[in-house]
């Protein structure tokens, strides 16, 4: 299992089924049921978007889809590893090691430089410093921040800082990125950038990526949406008919 | 507005209780000390008082004419001494007056008659544990105990002994004066001027923490005053709300300082200073002085908060950006430098020229203070060096983002141990310094040395050669006593001891050649060369002129038979002086002193490493906290729990190592050039156990610090309660 969790590139994903799977996934906090038993497919190499209006139970999916939280019912199964099932260590290696994350706002370390943001998730992997340094240059030069490298965060522009954000998610070439309204904070120019930076690599990666987002334009970019009503996917939606 | 304003930033949620608890309890630490100390000054000065009467006068020997007085009615004859018990000192004296006479003692009883005396209670209660031929003998009759109104402490030794003229006539030291009294001497000076500079430095660290728990929070206060400040409050209401709320924060913290400083009174009497402990009530400070330091306490507190939320400059808009320090300049070295250029200067001078004894402790008060304020102004730009170095080569995800933090903040990380560092300086310098005066003057017995177990008394002039048989027949019947041997006085150097070369063994001499007589140096405790100008005249008792001198007992060694002889000597009358041991001088002199300071010393330092790990605890949970929606983040996105809590561990140690071994280094630095510079025969010795326990205390509690912020770690930064933005 530890190899599962651990692979590092997205080229092992199975060539059929489904990367990310959820079976009538419940959710429950005290006397509020988030989510009421969703049932969710998600193909590798899709970008899907998840919408819904606010309090309707996306972020919850998300956080079980990404195993944060465990499901109260149902399971969910990431490349044929049923998540819930794992415990704190292991679901924190399979963040670290197959999942990359983008979120709204403040998610960068202010006290380093962009460069060192974007190294961190390497360090963490175990690579060598050096090399991590390298590859960070690499991301950055892909993303069109060549210049910024030695940069902090609040020297960043907010579209650069978000763009940093997605080189630090993509550098450990997850095999599913999640973004949490990524362009939720960001003008529509450098909303645009963001997606357009993310969209390119992850095509070329073969990455699959789950969008919540409330603004359709940004769900405009995915291959594929699904709506959370009260805790609900609406029968179909969720799951291809076979 | 100011109410609504006040409700909403200082009881908001968890974080902001305990930064109300946490300034709340440095300032009640800080009332409680400030009390203290004042209360233990006012009881050094009480003390001094009510033990004037000790202090008998040189000066009181002639009246106002310039004659002597004589022995009246309206006069009194006075001896003071030290006495010994088992190693402990007893204050004597001996007062011999005329049967009519008007004088009373200074508590207003009659003057104790001749083989009567008043003892304090902790002497009385010695005398009784004791059989009488070694203490209760020397004195005579029980009367009654000395009031506390005439006690320096709860243990003081005194006695006040009736003897008649006569025999206090054959003391070398007695004199004539109008009444018993003397002035208040001021011995506890350097006990106060110790008990200031040690107040300052444990003051440091109570700033510290109260400046460091009311940051606790900043961030998220820093949001509401900034959404106030949108919906209307102007930046004075602000201001003023933060002036109000610190005002009232140390108005709590003042009532309960003082309720804790109240009912640990009897624990801080208990402390030894000088003679013994206190009596509680010496620890009393009047209620305008507690009135005071509440008032000075909420306005110095409230303004200083008005002006930093003041310059914060909290907009509408808030400050949302994080902002760096500015790097530390290597100029911050500069009055480090110069508190060290300063010693040097002191050192040189003082081995070059005459410095005046004023100017010179002037100069090491300030060196030391100069030095102290150069390190911590020093701290961060050596805490960046270090970081800098530390972020070139780290190679973990833990160390790139601790090293990067703290290149970003050296001050402010700096600052979270400085109290620490600052508490490790002064107790090296102190310990370093103590050790001179501990280890070297620890006595020890060695060839030609006088031996400890020797006991020795002046012999009185009149006395005759049968009474010195008796006395020597008497003292060597005690068990235990190996011998009595009579020195000489050399009649070409009066003052100079002679002894024959038959009684040499006995105390520990060995004469080489057939010289008969060898010389004694009094001032050194050791014997000199074999006396070349006398003749050797193997068997020959005395020299014709030479008076005996002093009567040495040589013993086993055991506290009882050298408290036997002593009772035996002072009561022969046959003696110009009590009784003493080499020991007792060195007790007299120094050891005794630097031991109990080192004492009070060791207490404080104590309480100041406890305040400091407090802060120290206090910054770095206030640097997880302020982090901890970014540190959610990053485990979300799979950096385990291990590598967070390392990166608060590396925040908070860095800068200790970066800082203490050079600390260390210079209090080593400092003590050398004190002792070695300024005194022509001291040198440093390894500090004793103490210091190292305090320096593992400290490191203790920093690793204790950092333990129990990571386990603040786990609860703060789950993912489940973080979860996504």
């Amino acid at each position: 299992m530890t190899a599962l969790l651990t692979r590092e590139t997205a080229q092992s994903i199975p060539a059929d089924g489904p990367i990310l799977s959820a079976r009538a996934v419940v959710k429950r906090f005290g006397q509020t049921e988030a989510l009421r038993g969703v049932d969710l497919d998600i193909e590798p190499g899709e970008v899907l978007a998840v919408m819904g209006p606010s309090g309707s139970g996306k972020s919850t999916l998300l956080h079980c889809l990404a195993g944060v939280l465990a499901p109260d019912d149902g399971s969910v199964v990431f490349d044929g590893i049923e998540i819930s099932r794992l415990n704190e260590r292991q679901r924190s290696l399979l963040r670290l090691n197959r999942l990359g994350f983008v979120f709204q706002f403040g998610q960068l370390l202010p006290d380093l430089t962009a460069v060192d943001n974007i190294s961190v998730p390497l360090l963490l992997s175990g690579v060598r410093r050096n090399e991590a340094l390298k590859r960070a240059d690499d991301w950055l030069e892909r993303l069109g921040l060549g210049d910024a490298g030695q940069k902090l965060p609040a020297e960043l522009s907010g579209g650069q800082a978000q763009r940093v954000a997605v080189a630090r998610a993509l550098v450990t070439n997850p095999t599913v990125l999640f973004a949490d309204e990524p362009t939720g904070s960001l003008d529509s120019l450098a909303a645009e950038q963001v997606m357009n930076a993310l969209l390119d690599q992850v095509k070329a990666a073969g990455t699959t990526v789950v969008i919540i987002t409330h603004d359709p334009r940004t769900a405009a970019y995915a291959d594929r949406e699904v709506i959370v009503r009260d805790g609900r996917i609406p029968a179909g939606n969720g799951v291809r008919s076979a | 507005m100011i109410r609504t304003i006040l409700q909403l930033t200082t009881f908001g949620n968890e974080q902001s209780r305990w930064r109300l608890a946490g300034i709340v309890l440095g300032i009640a630490v800080g009332v409680g000390l400030l009390l203290t100390l004042l209360g233990a000054a006012q009881g050094l000065t009480d003390r001094d008082q009510r033990r004037s009467w000790l202090n008998v006068n040189f000066e009181y020997r002639l009246d106002e004419d310039g004659e002597a007085y004589t022995l009246t009615d309206d006069t009194v004859m006075v001896g003071r001494f030290t006495d010994y018990v088992a190693g402990d000192a007893i204050e004597r004296i001996d007062v011999a007056a005329t049967q009519t006479t008007n004088e009373r003692t200074p508590w207003g009883d009659p003057l104790p008659a001749p083989g009567t005396y008043f003892a304090s209670p902790a002497l009385i209660e010695l005398i009784e544990s004791l059989p009488g031929e070694q203490l209760g003998d020397r004195f005579g009759t029980l009367i009654g105990p000395i009031p506390d109104s005439a006690l320096g402490s709860p243990d003081s030794l005194y006695v006040l002994a009736g003897v008649d003229e006569a025999t206090l006539g054959q003391f070398q030291s007695w004199w004539i004066q109008p009444a018993l009294a003397g002035d208040a001497s001021g011995s506890n000076v350097v006990y106060r001027i110790v008990m200031v500079i040690g107040g300052i430095a444990m003051f440091l660290p109570v700033l510290l923490l109260i400046s460091t728990t009311t940051q606790l929070g900043g961030a998220q206060r820093a949001e509401r005053l900034s959404t106030l400040r949108l919906i209307g409050a102007t930046p004075e209401s602000v201001t003023r709300v933060a002036a109000i709320e610190m005002a009232l924060l140390a108005l709590t913290g003042a009532l309960l300082g003082t309720v804790g400083w109240w009912l640990l009174r009897p624990v801080g009497a208990r402390f030894v200073v000088d003679e013994g402990r206190f009596f509680p009530y010496d620890l009393d400070v009047s209620i305008a002085t507690i009135v005071a330091i509440a008032i000075g306490a909420m306005l110095t507190t409230g303004i200083a908060a008005g002006v930093r939320i003041a310059r914060m400059g909290i907009g509408p808009l808030g400050v949302t950006r994080e902002r760096s320090e500015h790097a530390p300049s290597p100029l911050s070295l500069l009055p480090l430098l110069a508190g060290l250029a300063l010693f040097g200067g002191v050192t040189w001078a003082f081995k070059t020229s005459n410095v005046d004894v004023m100017l010179l402790s002037l100069a090491i008060i300030g060196g030391f203070g100069l030095t102290s304020l150069g390190i911590i102004w020093a701290g961060p730009w050596l805490t960046n060096c270090a970081s800098r170095l530390a972020a070139r080569f780290a190679g973990s995800a833990a160390g790139v983002v601790a090293a990067s933090r703290i290149r970003r903040h050296p001050e402010a990380t700096f600052r979270s141990v400085s109290g620490l560092v600052l508490a490790v300086f002064t107790v090296t310098v102190f310990a370093a310094s103590a050790s001179s005066v501990l280890e070297a003057d620890d006595p020890r017995d060695g060839a030609q040395v006088f031996p400890l177990s020797t006991v020795y008394a002046y012999i009185h002039e009149g006395a005759t050669e049968a009474d010195l048989a008796g006395v020597e027949r008497e003292i060597e019947a005690v068990p235990g006593v190996l011998g009595a041997v009579i020195a000489m006085e050399d009649r070409n150097d009066p003052g100079s001891w002679l002894v024959h070369r038959d009684d040499a063994p006995l105390l520990n001499v060995r004469i080489e050649d057939d010289r008969a007589w060898v010389r004694f140096d009094a001032y050194n405790y050791i014997w000199g060369e074999p006396d070349a100008e006398r003749p050797g005249q193997p068997g020959a008792a005395t020299l014709a002129g030479d008076l005996p001198f002093v009567l040495m007992v040589a013993t086993d060694g055991s506290d009882g038979v050298i408290d036997t002889v002593r009772t035996r000597l002072e009561a022969s009358n046959q003696m110009a002086s009590l009784a003493r041991t080499r020991a007792d001088d060195i007790d007299v002199t120094t050891r005794k002193f630097v031991n109990s300071l080192a004492n009070l010393a060791y207490i404080g330092i104590a309480i100041t490493i406890l305040i400091a790990g407090i802060s120290l605890t206090v910054a770095t949970a206030a640097s997880m906290l302020e982090r901890k929606r970014i540190f959610g983040l990053l485990r979300l996105m799979g950096m385990p729990n291990g590598v967070i809590s390392r990166i608060v561990a590396f925040e908070a140690v860095a800068p200790l190592v970066a800082v203490l071994a050079i600390t260390i280094g210079l209090g080593f630095l400092i003590s050398w050039m004190m002792v070695e510079g300024l005194s022509y025969s001291r040198t440093l010795h390894a500090p004793d156990i103490r210091y190292y326990l305090a320096i593992l205390g400290s490191l203790g509690l920093a690793v204790l610090s950092v333990l129990a912020v990571t386990g603040l770690v786990h609860r703060n930064t789950g993912v489940n309660q973080t979860r996504f933005e």
